[in-house]
C-alpha cells in the first residue's frame, strides 16, 4: 500500500493524463462514434426524404397544371384506338365503315382464334406481340376495283380502331375487277392490373406523345360508340377513372 | 540520531528522469487535446443531430401535406398513368403500320399501263406480282422500269421468279421485290 501511494505520488502526472486519455477514449468509442453513425444515417434519411418531397412537390404542381376534362377526353380517344377488351363489334363496324367509304364489298371476315369474347382475362403471354399488347388476327375477303382497294388501304391507316395489314393477295380478272384477301391485325389492351400511386415520380406527357395523341384524335372513329368507355381501375381502391 | 524521533521536512526527492518529465508534459498536452476533441465532437454531433432531426420533422410534415394534396388529384393521376400506358403501346403500333398505298403506286409505275394479273404481299413485306405483257420489248421495258425504281431506292431485291414466253408472243412474268415503305 505504501508502495502504491509512493508510485502514485511519484507518477501522479502520468496517472492524471492517462486517466483523461482513457476517459476520452471511452467517450469517443461509446458516444462519439455511434453518434457519427446515427447522424450520418439521419442525414441519409433527410436526403431521401428531400428527394421524395421534391418529387411530390413537382408531381403536385404538374397534376394541378393538368385539365381533368382534357385528360378524360384524351383517354377516351386512346381507348377508341386501343380498346380495353377485344371489342369485336367495333372491329366489324370499322371494317364495314371502311368498306362503305372506299366502295369495296366485303365478302368474308374471319376472326382467327378470338378466344374469350369480353375482357383481357384470357390473354396469355403468346398473345403479346412486338407491339406490347395482345393482338387479334383477321382474315378479310373483299371485291372492288383496284382504285377502291387503293382507297381502302389508304383509309385503314386513318381509322382510330387501329388495324395493320400483315399480308394480302390481290387478283385481277379480265374486266379489271379485283378480288382481295388479306390478313389484318388489330389490338387491344386491358387496364394495368395495379396502378401504383405511391411516391413514384409521375410520368410526364412529352411533346412527342402530345403529337401522337393529336394524331390519334384526328383519326376517324368508325366504331367509338361500340367501345367500352368505362374501365374499372383495380388495385387502387378507385374504380372508374371516367366517373365524376 | 534516533530515527523514531526525527522528522524530515524536506520534499522527497523526485526520482523522475528528465526524459520522463518531458514525456509527462507531452502526455498532459495529448490528454487535454483528446479530451477537448472528444467534447467538441460530442457538442458538434449533438447540435447537428438536433438540427437534422428538426429538418426531418419538417420534411415529414411537408411530405404528408403533399401526399394529402396529391390524393385530391388522384383522378387526374390515374388518367395520366392510363394515358401513358396506352401511348407507349400506340406508338409502337402506329410505327409498325405500313403505308401500302405506296406499294400500289409503285406497282402502277412499274406496270406502266400493262395489265396486272395478280399481286400479293407476304408477312415479310415481300411483293410478288404476276404480269402478262404482249411482246418481249414490253417485258424489257418493264424490267427497265423496275431497275429505275431500284436505282431510286423505291424497292429493293427485285427478283425475276419466272418468265414464260407464249406461242402468241405474250410473256408471263413473275417478279418479286420489297418496296421501301
Amino acid at each position: 500500500m505504501v508502495l502504491i501511494k509512493h508510485i502514485i505520488r511519484q507518477y501522479h502526472g502520468f496517472v492524471i493524463a492517462g486517466s483523461i486519455l482513457v476517459f476520452s477514449g471511452l467517450a469517443i468509442f461509446t458516444a462519439v462514434v455511434p453518434g457519427i453513425r446515427v447522424t450520418l444515417s439521419l442525414y441519409e434519411q433527410l436526403q431521401t426524404l428531400t428527394r421524395e418531397t421534391e418529387t411530390l412537390a413537382s408531381k403536385l404542381s404538374y397534376l394541378e397544371s393538368l385539365d381533368e376534362d382534357k385528360l378524360t377526353h384524351q383517354l377516351q380517344d386512346l381507348v377508341g384506338a386501343l380498346p380495353l377488351d377485344k371489342s369485336i363489334p367495333s372491329i366489324f363496324a370499322t371494317i364495314d365503315g371502311l368498306a362503305a367509304q372506299s366502295g369495296v364489298s366485303i365478302t368474308d371476315i374471319v376472326l382467327e382464334s378470338p378466344g374469350s369474347i369480353a375482357t383481357g382475362s384470357a390473354i396469355n403471354a403468346a398473345a403479346f406481340k412486338s407491339s406490347g399488347s395482345p393482338e387479334l388476327t383477321l382474315s378479310i375477303a373483299a371485291q372492288g376495283t383496284l382504285d377502291e382497294m387503293r382507297h381502302l388501304f389508304g383509309q385503314i391507316q386513318n381509322v382510330r380502331r387501329l388495324l395493320s395489314i400483315k399480308n394480302f393477295n390481290v387478283s385481277i380478272n379480265a374486266s379489271g375487277f379485283v378480288n382481295f384477301r388479306g390478313g389484318l391485325v388489330t389490338y387491344y389492351r386491358a387496364l394495368p392490373a395495379n396502378l401504383d400511386q405511391s411516391t413514384q415520380a409521375l410520368p410526364v406527357i412529352t411533346e412527342k406523345e402530345e403529337v401522337l395523341m393529336g394524331k390519334v384524335a384526328s383519326m376517324e372513329s368508325l366504331s367509338q360508340a361500340m367501345i367500352s368507355r368505362s374501365p374499372v381501375v383495380s388495385g387502387t381502391g378507385k374504380t372508374d377513372p371516367f366517373s365524376r | 540520531m534516533n530515527p523514531a524521533t526525527d522528522i524530515n521536512l524536506l520534499k522527497a526527492k523526485t526520482a523522475l528522469s528528465p526524459t520522463l518529465v518531458v514525456l509527462e508534459r507531452h502526455l498532459h498536452i495529448a490528454s487535454y487535446v483528446v479530451l477537448v476533441g472528444a467534447l467538441s465532437a460530442s457538442l458538434f454531433l449533438g447540435v447537428g443531430y438536433v438540427i437534422l432531426r428538426s429538418k426531418l420533422g419538417l420534411l415529414i410534415s411537408n411530405k404528408q401535406k403533399y401526399v394529402s394534396l396529391i390524393a385530391n388529384q388522384s383522378r387526374k393521376e390515374v388518367l395520366l398513368v392510363l394515358i401513358k400506358d396506352r401511348l407507349s403501346v400506340l406508338d409502337k403500333i402506329i410505327a409498325s403500320q405500313k403505308n401500302w398505298v405506296v406499294a400500289f403506286d409503285l406497282i402502277a409505275r412499274v406496270l406502266g399501263g400493262q395489265p396486272l394479273n395478280s399481286f400479293s404481299v407476304n408477312d415479310e413485306q415481300q411483293v410478288s406480282m404476276s404480269i402478262t405483257v404482249f411482246s418481249i420489248e414490253e417485258a424489257i421495258s418493264l424490267v427497265d422500269r423496275i431497275a429505275l425504281e431500284m436505282h431510286e431506292k423505291k424497292l429493293i431485291r427485285p427478283t425475276l421468279e419466272s418468265l414464260r414466253y407464249g406461242t402468241d408472243g405474250s410473256v408471263d412474268l413473275s417478279i418479286v421485290f420489297i418496296p421501301t415503305l
